[in-house]
């Protein structure tokens, strides 16, 4: 195999990753309240003065910087004309198109990952188990990397992993903190290789990304503890420090938008805490049982989880850090009695990466079985045969099996009402909209006017300046409106806009 | 997977693995690094794209460049979402529906197509106390159909602007005490004609009405402002209409 080749698929994988992020951003399930209501409409708000506002953002229980991210982008597509639909829209994919860094980094993590399940021989230097052969780290000449096959096999399963593409085109703080982290974890895979010190741009850029990626979404700080033990279990003490030393950058820097913002250091961070860990407020939005997340993610893949559960575990001596923080990971969230399934969602590129590296090498091995004595070699290629078909039909089973099991995402606010939105914004006689649910909506932003957007009260609909209703087909709402002589002018997927007869 | 002895390796560019450690660091794998770096700092994903080719020194240029104006182009975002308009005060823009009829009549009825400037609304998830309340005409509204300020705000005021310039004689105010508590009720304001020869502000004081009727003789405006003086630190301020007469 030469590195060209190598270099063909992984460029079509990243293709496909970016076609089923797009995808997914257009057929999936749209927007959650949360990625509206916390992180787009605060920024729209701060740029507009309209917006719906949460309790958080009265109580400064969130960070400013998410927003003022996405603010930034928001303020140069509104002075560029561009419609708050199409805003939002661009912001999700951007979001699907930064999220192909995990694609890149479950190929370096899956390429040290396959690397270390070589089989080990005697080492004739050193007299101890070690590899006999030397293989590049990165595109050498005409030589793929050292472990290509666990990297491209990690990297498709990431790339086109249905709910990870549909994770990843939202704008939560759950998708950057999740790409920060898998970046920091192929990091260290790469830097736990190592026998010599390597240079300290990796390591502070681990310290870095675990830090942002706790900074973003704090619950995540469970998944840190492995990739720092693991540098102390190999002895880089002083990458650790580095690590240690540069993770304060992103602290340093929350804390500091958060005097900015909130008058206090560390404000959003500490009452961030106190609503959930202390009082247990989070309880309030619903409770759920602790096996929830189990069930939650067996039903997502009942028996594609355990084709990829296996191999995550045959190669547990090198996956160890990527299967015990997805696992730490859930069983530390199912102690919250508040559970959604995007806060578990980093538990499966881990899985994926650990899992498609050990197929990777399952798959390719056949470089290793050519040196197979040659009276066996028919027979032997069968077998390879049989068990890299095997292999692909495993992954592709899960692949295609994921796909039709992804009814039920919670908490989604359908296409047809954001369209429907998009339609009363573009309506010239358009003075007021009513929604039946709010937070089912796009908010200001998606609407991108500046008439008012309120929630649907019987009464309201007597309100001449409310010259649109949006509702559910067949709803209270919708029935209320025609008696009162509304008139349809949005149909579509069970969603209706009314409009006021003149 | 192309196997490559020690000595091979040792003439190439690139770190290898040595009894199943890595030793060694590249140049290239030290470009890739910093490369990286700038992604993670700027958002760049360009480079991530092309990672996996053996890319040209023009091409790496191009990436880099891509870089530039994607975190210039963000930068200027920033900058203007920092400043932004929208942090001291808002406006809403009705449509025009209908042209202003000859004779007196309510210059900022909502289908004139009236400009509303406000230093800040009222708003939760069930409750948005949008200013255009304000100018919806209606005669019995709810307890949402009215602007309120903010409890932070503490110097509310309305702007209500109209296209042209046009003749105010008078001012009409439902304060809060029309539909609910007489105490919500703003006690003092000020009254201004937004015009090049306004005449001076109307100071109101102590006021207990909840309906309050102003004769602001402003012969050529282009819009009125108030300005509100909560009754005290924290209380909103709470208005169902306000309609201003003229031709």
């Amino acid at each position: 195999v030469t590195a060209r080749q190598v270099r063909l698929v992984l460029a079509a994988i990243f293709a496909a990753g970016a076609a089923a992020r797009l995808l997914a951003a257009r057929l999936g399930p749209v927007l959650y309240p949360d990625a509206c209501f916390q992180y787009l409409e605060p920024a729209w708000l701060h740029l507009t003065g309209l917006g719906v506002k949460t309790w958080e953002w009265n109580d400064g229980l969130r960070s400013w910087v998410l927003p003022g991210f996405h603010g930034a982008w928001l303020a140069l597509g509104a002075r560029l004309g561009l419609p708050g639909s199409v805003l939002g829209e661009l912001v999700r994919a951007s979001w699907g198109l930064c999220s192909l860094l995990m694609v890149w980094a479950a190929w370096r993590a899956g390429n040290a990952c396959a690397r270390q399940l070589r089989p080990r021989v005697a080492c004739s230097t050193c007299g101890k188990p070690g590899f006999r052969e030397s293989v590049p780290l990165t595109f050498v000449g005409g030589a793929p990397p050292g472990g290509w096959q666990g990297g491209l096999a990690a990297a498709a399963l990431v790339a086109v992993f249905p709910l990870l593409a549909i994770y990843s085109v939202e704008p939560l703080a759950e998708l950057p903190s999740m790409i920060a982290l898998v970046v920091a974890f192929a990091f260290c895979a790469e830097l736990c290789e190592m026998d010599t010190r390597g240079g300290r741009m990796r390591p502070a850029l681990i310290g870095v990304l675990l830090s942002l990626a706790v900074c973003l979404r704090v619950v995540n700080g469970v998944l840190v503890i492995l990739p720092l033990l693991w540098l102390g279990w190999r002895g880089r003490w002083r990458d650790l420090a580095v690590a240690a030393g540069m993770a304060l950058l992103p602290v340093l820097f929350f804390g500091l938008v958060d005097r900015l913002t909130w008058g206090g250091y560390f404000h959003s961070f500490v009452a961030h805490l106190k609503f959930n860990l202390i009082e247990g407020r989070a309880a309030e939005f619903g409770k759920l049982p602790a096996t929830w997340y189990l069930t939650t993610i067996g039903s997502r893949l009942p028996w594609g989880l355990a084709l990829l559960a296996l191999p995550a575990l045959w190669g547990l001596r090198v996956t160890w850090p990527f299967v015990l923080s997805a696992l730490g990971l859930v069983a530390c969230i199912s102690t919250q009695a508040h559970k959604e399934e995007r806060f578990a969602i980093v538990f499966w590129p881990l899985l994926l990466i650990a899992a498609g590296a050990v197929a990777g090498r399952w798959l390719f091995s056949n470089a290793d079985q050519k040196q197979a004595p040659p009276r066996t070699g028919r027979l032997w290629r069968t077998l390879l045969r049989a068990r890299q078909a095997a292999v692909v039909f495993a992954l592709l089973a899960v692949v295609f099996d994921s796909s039709g099991r992804l009814h039920g995402i919670d908490y989604t606010i359908p296409h047809a009402r954001l369209d429907a939105q998009t339609w009363v914004a573009r309506q010239p006689g358009a003075t007021g909209l009513l929604v039946d649910w709010q937070y089912g909506s796009g908010g200001y932003l998606w609407l991108g006017r500046t008439i008012p957007q309120v929630e649907y009260r019987v009464e309201l609909l007597s309100n001449p300046l409310f010259s649109h209703l949006l509702a559910d087909k067949g709803s209270r709402a919708e029935t209320e409106a025609r008696r009162q002589g509304f008139a349809p002018g949005f149909d579509r997927d069970g969603v209706m806009v009314l409009k006021r007869a003149d | 997977m192309r196997l490559l002895d020690e000595r091979a390796m040792s003439a190439e560019p690139g770190a290898t693995i040595r009894n199943g450690r890595i030793s060694g660091d590249c140049p290239a794998l030290c470009e890739q690094r910093r490369t990286f770096v700038l992604g993670i700092l700027f958002g760049l994903r360009a480079r991530w794209l092309c990672a996996f080719c053996a890319i040209s020194r023009r091409r790496r240029l191009l990436c880099l460049g891509a870089a530039g104006v994607l975190t210039a182009a963000w930068g200027l975002g920033l900058l203007l979402f920092l400043f932004a308009g929208g942090h001291g005060s808002l406006t809403v823009s009705l449509p025009s529906l209908t042209p202003h009829p000859p004779g007196e009549h309510n210059l900022v009825a909502y289908q004139y197509g009236v400009v509303l400037r406000s230093s800040s609304y009222f708003r939760d998830r069930y409750a948005q106390h949008h200013p255009a309340f304000l100018v919806d005409g209606r005669a019995h509204p709810s307890l949402v159909e009215k602007w309120a300020s903010e409890p932070s705000d503490k110097r509310p005021w309305v702007e209500l602007l109209w296209n042209g310039q046009h003749a105010i004689q008078r001012v009409r105010i439902q304060h809060a005490g029309f539909v609910e508590s007489a105490e919500f009720t703003v006690q003092q304001y000020l009254v201004t004609c937004l015009s090049p020869q306004a005449p001076r502000p109307l100071v109101v004081i102590n006021n207990k009405a909840s309906v309050t009727e102003h004769d602001l003789r402003c012969l050529v405006a282009h819009g009125l402002r108030i300005d509100f003086t909560p009754n005290a630190p924290g209380a909103l301020v709470r208005i169902f209409e306000i309609e201003v007469w003229g031709q």
